[in-house]
């Protein structure tokens, strides 16, 4: 069975791809609110620029937007890769869960807040990070996965000062020792 | 008297003088203080608030004597049934009795306990409800009508699982907490429910407030047409509302395209919520209750929309006073957990090692559940056989579907949903003040308009009597 291509010429509006498991989606246009929300499987991918809560709850498959994307992008993600060859706004990656984001430009402020677990590159300037969130040193591997990723969208990843921010797993058990990483989370 | 002591249940100084504590710094005060400065945070409990509302036990029932004629109690035939979610079109959830179990989460309560609940209403003809950890297949497979619960967490959400649901409900809050998302901690989050929820193992679980895709009611709007887009219309869609401003929340809600809305008030259950949002968030559910009927009348929604209240139901007698102030069907939540064995007397020895004592446990945030409900520990959970407490829940929904019937009887009605008004009275000034039902003894519901209508009336009853009318100033 050959996976369904739906084609979008022109802009769309909220959930694009939402909710769906396998086949593949090409916007020639931006998108609107939480495109690929909850995505179990397959891709999109966005020739534009992406809105608020770009690829959210993300659980597989891959979320692509060329351009910028708004607020919250990979908001309490639980797997998957979303990919913003721009910057992302907000408090993005906000209580992600597991899996990957990759932001080829800058990130707004409370990047990375509260998250369990996931990775999320930058490599633009980070301009805040979220409670919790820390700095991990770059490895061949995080390398290796960035060009296999990036490659196939025409987007360099290498001659980038690529920051790699983790989970600092302070937050995943409370302890009264640590109120100062607990003062803006509880 | 050596030294203190308590006897009779009165604290006495050391010559026998009654010692009086501070209302201000009562005992539990002192216990809560000590136990915050211990912790370093907040104090987290399950089940509920521990003040007393302005409360469904504020009414009562004036059934049929003279001026009206009851229906035979034990004989004469009383509808029950009801079905809700039709608004749009899709097929209705059809209950029996109106009733359904609330959304309690797989992790909060255990396997057993969820598929005790699905068979229990199954049996009596209801809904049941998941929660914020996604859908069991046991309790798929246990419900025959069962709603797939929309989260801020979206912790195990799947569209399949959606489409294999027979309702959504999108969930705004709860009345135990509104505004804020629940907790699960980490000793409840074994390895099961970690993969179920995509989370590490162990960590203390604090579940977000907000929806991640959409912010407020007009997003809320768009999300509603992708859930019904996502299931082929087929299925009601729910929005479920901590009682706050009620008014507005609810023409919110219909506004965006709610089939069905539940208010949960602060009596409301949760599995493990800081102590001081359920005591002092919310607002009660008999308040909620007649908020909510009064915005639907005013959209000219009533029984279009449906109104399911939730929050300190207890039994059927509570249903029909909700029922009687206009709701279409009542939600529970810890009355079937209690029905399932919780705060039973059995185990009582792990009761103790709880610090506590049956009846007074309320300690499911540990995951040590005595009795097998609220944990996700093999050997306690085993203490809970889900043929066995399926027939202790169905038992209890049969006896509230009973005490619905009694009460419509005794009132004249042949159908439990014409319970109406006029069949309460308020007990205190307070229920009166806030449902607009005569205080007991006069003819007065202690609001404004009533005020006014009385001052009315004053002033015609002077002028027919031939005295002349108070007059305003000049």
């Amino acid at each position: 069975m050959t996976p369904i291509h739906v084609i979008f010429d022109g802009p769309v509006g909220w959930y694009c791809g939402g909710m769906s498991d396998g086949g593949r989606i090409t916007v020639n246009g931006s998108c609107g609110w939480s495109v690929g929300e909850n995505l179990m499987s397959g891709s999109i991918e966005v020739h534009g620029n992406g809105g608020s809560s770009a690829g959210a709850t993300l659980r597989g498959g891959r979320v692509f937007v060329a351009g910028t994307t708004g607020a919250r992008s990979g908001i309490s993600m639980k797997g998957g890769t979303l990919v913003v060859g721009g910057s992302v706004g907000y408090m993005s990656g906000f209580m992600m869960q597991r899996g990957t984001m990759i932001v080829c430009g800058d990130a707004a402020d409370g990047i990375g807040d509260s998250m369990y677990e996931g990775t999320v590159y930058v490599g633009g300037s980070v301009h805040s990070l979220g409670a919790d969130c820390v700095e991990a040193d770059m490895t061949d591997d995080d390398r290796a996965l960035l060009a296999t990723e990036l490659d196939p969208h025409g987007i360099a990843s290498t001659g980038v000062d690529w920051k790699k921010l983790v989970a600092g797993k302070k937050l995943w058990n409370f302890s009264k020792h640590e109120y100062d990483a607990w003062r803006g989370a509880l | 008297m050596e030294g203190g002591a308590v006897s009779d249940g009165i604290p006495r100084g050391r010559d026998g003088h009654v010692l009086q504590p501070l209302w201000v710094w009562s005992p539990e005060t002192i216990e809560d203080i000590q136990s915050k400065a211990e912790l370093g945070r907040y104090t987290n409990r399950g089940l509920g608030m521990t003040k007393r509302p302005p409360h469904f036990e504020d009414l009562t029932f004036v059934p049929c004597t003279l001026s009206r004629v009851p229906l035979e109690g034990y004989r004469e035939t009383c509808a029950t049934s009801i079905e809700i979610g039709g608004r749009h079109g899709a097929k209705p959830i059809k209950l029996s009795t109106p009733i359904t179990i609330a959304g309690m989460s797989y992790g909060a309560l255990s396997r057993n306990a969820k598929q005790a609940l699905g068979m229990a209403a199954t049996r009596a003809g209801i809904s049941t409800t998941t929660g914020d950890g996604g859908m069991l297949d046991l309790e798929r497979e246990a419900s025959d009508q069962l709603v797939y619960q929309v989260l801020p967490s979206r912790y195990g959400f799947n569209p399949h699982h959606l489409r294999m649901a027979n309702a959504a409900e999108i969930v705004v809050g709860q009345g135990a907490k509104p505004g804020t998302g629940g907790v699960l901690l980490g000793a409840k989050v074994s390895p099961i429910i970690a993969e179920a929820r995509q989370l590490p193992p162990g960590v203390d679980q604090r579940s977000p407030v907000r929806h991640p895709d959409f912010v407020g009611p007009d997003d809320m709007q768009i999300k509603i047409e992708e859930l019904r887009e996502a299931t082929d219309g087929q299925i009601p869609i729910y929005v479920k509302i901590g009682a706050c401003r009620v008014p507005d929340d609810v023409k919110l809600a219909c506004k965006a395209g709610a089939d069905v809305i539940v208010i949960d008030g602060m009596e409301g259950g949760t599995g493990a919520s800081p102590d001081s949002l359920m005591n002092h968030t919310g607002i009660p559910t008999m308040a909620a209750t007649v908020e909510a009927v009064a915005a639907l009348r005013e959209m000219k929604l009533e029984g279009v929309v449906n109104l399911i209240v939730s929050g300190g139901i207890r039994n059927g007698v509570d249903a029909a006073k909700a029922l009687a102030l206009g709701a279409d069907a009542v939600s529970i939540g810890t009355a079937a957990m209690i029905a399932l064995n919780c705060n039973r007397p059995i185990y009582v020895e792990d009761y103790e090692k709880l610090g506590t004592v049956p009846g007074a446990c309320h300690h499911c945030h540990t995951g040590l559940c005595p009795v097998g409900i609220t944990t996700q520990d093999e050997d306690l959970i085993a203490r809970l056989p889900a043929d066995e407490a399926a027939d202790r829940v169905e038992g209890f929904l049969n006896s509230m579907t009973q005490e619905l019937q009694m009460f419509a009887r005794a009132c004249g009605k042949n159908a439990v949903h014409d319970l109406e008004p006029e069949d309460l009275r308020a007990m205190t000034i307070e229920a009166s003040a806030i449902t607009g039902i005569p205080l007991v003894g006069t003819n007065f519901a202690f609001r404004p308009e009533s005020f006014a209508q009385a001052v009315a009336d004053a002033m015609a009853a002077a002028t027919t009597n031939g005295h002349k009318a108070p007059q305003g100033t000049h």
